[in-house]
């Protein structure tokens, strides 16, 4: 930690994000945007560097935004024919052909609250993690269950995600992303105990920076 | 996004530092801000989008760099151009703020299911 400057961007990630925002994995603040990208870029490195990783697709946090819009416009003809939609479109297309077989992201919640969705095209489930214990939103279950039918033509099952239950007020981010990854990589990726949140912060806060030391 | 709340119909011109050639002709772009709000640029496709960046941030009065924005899903890098990103006209660039979570304390904009 010592060697980081006070200035200049986070290197190794996707997005240049500047470095005082590493912070924040330090202290109980609400993880953002930025942090859950980098969870989510060390979580494709693992992913890409084990052999189950060529029909896992982690997607990041913009993808939910093309399915609710794709629900939005589900009668106008537009998700089928738009090139907005192209990317979600080939997706589908992907996982429905079993080319690709499973698909997480995460997604925000009324800007207060992280979640985590898996869909499975091998068994047909869509699995939903709330660190809160709460149920899936049913305008999301309906958007999911449009855009796997959409794809598939079959109904996908509902299911639970394994999600630790959060006993605090800050760790849906965390433990989220925590969530996502087990279900992809168990072994490497156990369930939190909630008493170590604030220690497995600490953790990928080093994972970040190492990766931005070794670029 | 789905609406036109806010739309300006406005289309702004974002001229580039180095013109000609044939792959300079313009293109228009549409910047959708995540509550659906549309601001429209013709830019050309040698020009940095950068530009066009900066030019929506001032148009909304916000700081560029509190803003991500998304062709595709993916965000958009300083030095990537219309060409670079093999955009077409009336393409589609999303705009996202940086979002926050820790607990849901108010009451859910996502109805439950049961």
């Amino acid at each position: 930690l010592a060697s980081l400057p006070w200035s200049g961007n986070i290197r190794g990630f996707d997005n240049p994000e500047p470095i005082h925002r590493l912070a924040t994995y330090a202290t109980r603040g609400w993880l953002g945007t930025t942090h859950e990208d980098q969870m989510l870029d060390l979580l494709r490195r693992d992913l890409h560097r084990g052999s189950t990783s060529h029909k896992t697709v982690i997607e990041n946090l913009a993808f939910s935004k093309f399915l609710q819009e794709g629900y939005a416009r589900r009668n106008s003809g537009e998700y089928e024919a738009s090139r907005y939609f192209r990317v979600a479109r080939g997706l589908g297309q992907a996982l429905a052909s079993q080319t690709r077989d499973i698909l997480g992201y995460l997604m925000n919640l009324n800007d207060n609250h992280w979640v985590v969705v898996v869909l499975n095209f091998r068994d047909s489930t869509i699995l939903y993690g709330d660190s809160l214990g709460d149920p899936i939103p049913a305008n999301l279950a309906s958007i999911l269950d449009w855009w796997t039918n959409t794809h598939t033509g079959l109904t996908f099952v509902h299911k639970t995600l394994p999600i630790t239950h959060q006993q605090d007020s800050f760790s849906c981010g965390l433990l989220s992303f925590n969530a996502l990854a087990h279900y992809i990589l168990p072994d490497q990726y156990p369930l939190i105990n909630p008493v170590e949140v604030d220690n497995e912060r600490l953790k990928i806060m080093l994972q970040v920076v190492k990766r931005h030391s070794e670029q | 996004m789905a609406d036109n709340e806010g739309q300006s119909q406005q289309t702004q011109d974002i001229k580039p530092q180095d013109e000609q050639s044939q792959d300079t002709a313009p293109i228009n772009v549409k910047v959708v801000s995540s509550t659906g709000d549309e601001v429209f640029f013709k830019i050309k496709r040698n020009t940095k989008l950068s530009k066009l960046q900066g030019a929506y941030a001032t148009k909304v009065g916000k700081d560029v760099a509190s803003i991500r924005f998304l062709y595709d899903g993916a965000r958009i890098n300083d030095d990537d151009t219309p060409q670079s990103l093999d955009m077409e006209d009336n393409d589609t660039i999303d705009v996202m703020v940086e979002q926050v979570g820790g607990s849901a304390m108010s009451s859910y904009q996502y109805s439950r299911k049961s």
